[in-house]
This record gives structure tokens, C-alpha cells and sequence, in this order.
């Protein structure tokens, strides 16, 4: 087993969808990797529920230091969250770029106006 | 030049002037306000009400409220953001009254995991989608019906997030509940809407 495979097992073996028997071949890889084996004890210090739990913490810089080290490092051997950071990001981005009507705030509307004005008259 | 002789940035003089103007009673100083102001304020009402009438009718309130309170104005901040606010304490008293609607939660769009922790399903990279201009404004079409389709107890507190950039705090004080649970409600509206908008923009596996 070659380093990159042992990656993709690893998030195999995460989701519980490693067939039986290639843990062992797993274990006998990170035994001699020192990387690898880096990787994996990565793997394990945050779930991916966690990540997504504390997401938006982590984007406004909430995070204690330590931990936001903890939320980086997890990105870097995580192509999930990775994904789900970058889509949340995008989603935010989209919901201003759709709610943000440049052509309503420009107009000015008239009769709302003429509506404001009379009612302020009124309670004179 | 100010009868203290300290020379202003030309944006401030001018909202000084408006407001003493508007402190004197000066005519026209009121209309000058709102021609300024109202098609702002009409944009932040409607995002939140989503229909027209309501809108200009919290607007209306705005106004009014604003002209009441404006011994409370100490000009520190900029007045489009002092009139910023009224207008979303004006939405959120209409929204109050209008009652309760469409509360309902959002678990089908949240992500799914594993006992482990890890997700269920493998996630899938976004392409970036709209390279033309058209294509643009259609995603963003589709976008704005998808937070339209969002239930009001998590579409209020995304909208005065991202796009009124209110604090956690204010929305908190806005919505009448704990500041973490408008945290909460933030990042649960932005889950579900990433999962609405997902099949518009995911990579083909
Ligand atoms: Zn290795
Ligand atoms: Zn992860």
C-alpha cells in the first residue's frame, strides 16, 4: 500500500465502509510510515461532526487559537470539510450577491414618499 | 464652515445640517431625509417581509419613529445606519404581529453523520457555475427562492446575518432569544440553504 491509498482507506475506514481484513493492511502501513501514521492520529482528534458543529465559530475567528489549529489541521487531511467549508462559504456569498438588489436601493419611490410625508403630517 | 470653525468631512456637514434642520423643524428638511433614505430602507424591509406593502408600511414607521426619537441620536454613528436599525426594529414589530409563521425545522438539510463522527456521505466539490452573466442571474433566481423557501425562524435570522450584518447579539435581542440560539439559527439557515442550492452547483460525481 502506497501513502495516498492509505489515505483514502483511512476516510474509508472512517465512514465504516472498509471491507474487513484491510485494517490489518492499514495497521502494518502506518506502522512504517511515520507520516501516515501523523495522518491518522490527525484523523482522530476531531470528528467531522465537530468541525461542522463549531463551522461558523471557526469562520468568524471565534475559536481559541489551539483549537482553530485544531480546525486547520483537520482541513488538511479532511476532504470533506474541506468541501463543506468551501460550500458554506460559496453559500454565503450567494445569499448577499441574490438579496443585494442594486436597482431597489437606487430608485427612489415616489408615492412612498408622498406616503411618509402625509403621515407625518397627520401627526403634527 | 460650522460656527466653531472645525471644518468637517463634507458627508458628515451634510447629515449635521439635515439634522439640525430636522431638530429646528426646518422645512423640507424631513422630505430631504426621506427622499435620501426611503429606497434603502424599502430594500432592508422588503428582504425581511417579502412583500410589498408590509414593507412600505414598516418604512413608514421607520420614519416616524425616527423622527420621534431623534433627541436620542447622538451622531455618533452615520445616520443611513441609525435609520438602518429603526427600520429593523419597525420590520420586526410588523413581523411580531403578523404573528408566527411557517416555524418548522430544518433536519432534512442538515448533513448526516456516522457514529464516528464522519460523514455519512462523501461531500462533493462545487463548480463555479455561473461564468456568464446570465447564468448569474439565474443562479442568483434560484438562490433568492431558495432562502424564500426557508421557514421565518431561521430566513429573519440568515437575512440580518449576511446581509444586514447584525451581530449574534442583536439578532439575539431582535428575535427575543439567547445569543446562542441565534448562533444556532444562523448556521442551521446556512446548512440548509448550502443543501438547497448543492444540486445547482455540485460536480457530477
Ligand atoms: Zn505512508
Ligand atoms: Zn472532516
Amino acid at each position: 500500500m502506497n501513502c495516498p491509498e492509505f489515505r483514502d482507506k483511512t476516510h474509508e475506514h472512517l465512514r465504516g465502509n472498509l471491507p474487513r481484513g484491510e485494517e490489518v493492511e492499514l495497521k502494518a502501513h502506518a506502522e512504517e510510515c511515520s507520516e501516515c501514521s501523523d495522518f491518522t492520529s490527525t484523523c482522530s482528534e476531531l470528528t467531522c461532526k465537530e468541525f461542522v458543529d463549531f463551522l461558523h465559530s471557526f469562520i468568524d475567528g471565534e475559536l481559541a487559537k489551539e483549537r482553530a489549529t485544531v480546525f486547520d489541521r483537520h482541513l488538511s487531511v479532511c476532504p470533506d470539510c474541506t468541501a463543506y467549508l468551501e460550500s458554506y462559504r460559496r453559500t454565503m456569498e450567494l445569499s448577499v450577491l441574490a438579496m443585494t438588489d442594486l436597482s431597489v436601493s437606487e430608485k427612489i419611490p415616489e408615492e412612498l414618499v408622498l406616503a411618509v410625508l402625509n403621515a407625518q403630517k397627520q401627526g403634527e | 464652515m460650522t460656527r466653531t470653525g472645525i471644518r468637517y468631512p463634507g458627508h458628515v456637514l451634510e447629515e449635521r445640517t439635515l439634522l439640525d434642520g430636522l431638530r429646528e423643524g426646518v422645512p423640507h428638511a424631513f422630505e430631504e431625509l426621506v427622499r435620501k433614505h426611503a429606497g434603502r430602507m424599502r430594500a432592508t424591509a422588503l428582504r425581511l417581509l417579502t412583500n410589498e406593502t408590509d414593507a412600505e408600511d414598516a418604512v413608514q414607521d421607520a420614519f416616524l419613529s425616527a423622527l420621534r426619537s431623534l433627541g436620542t441620536f447622538d451622531g455618533r454613528a452615520k445616520l443611513g445606519t441609525w435609520l438602518h436599525r429603526i427600520t429593523i426594529n419597525a420590520v420586526m414589530m410588523r413581523l411580531r404581529a403578523r404573528g408566527v409563521r411557517n416555524e418548522t425545522a430544518l433536519d432534512s438539510h442538515l448533513p448526516e453523520f456516522g457514529e464516528n463522527g464522519t460523514f455519512a456521505a462523501a461531500q462533493m466539490r462545487w463548480h463555479e457555475g455561473a461564468d456568464t452573466p446570465a447564468l448569474r442571474d439565474d443562479l442568483c433566481r434560484r438562490v433568492r427562492s431558495h432562502i424564500e423557501e426557508l421557514p421565518d425562524n431561521y430566513r429573519i435570522p440568515l437575512i440580518l446575518r449576511d446581509l444586514d450584518e447584525l451581530s449574534h447579539r442583536e439578532i439575539a435581542e431582535a428575535l427575543d432569544v439567547s445569543e446562542n440560539a441565534a448562533k444556532l439559527r444562523v448556521h442551521r439557515a446556512r446548512q440548509a440553504l448550502r443543501d438547497l442550492i448543492e444540486p445547482h452547483l455540485a460536480e457530477p460525481a
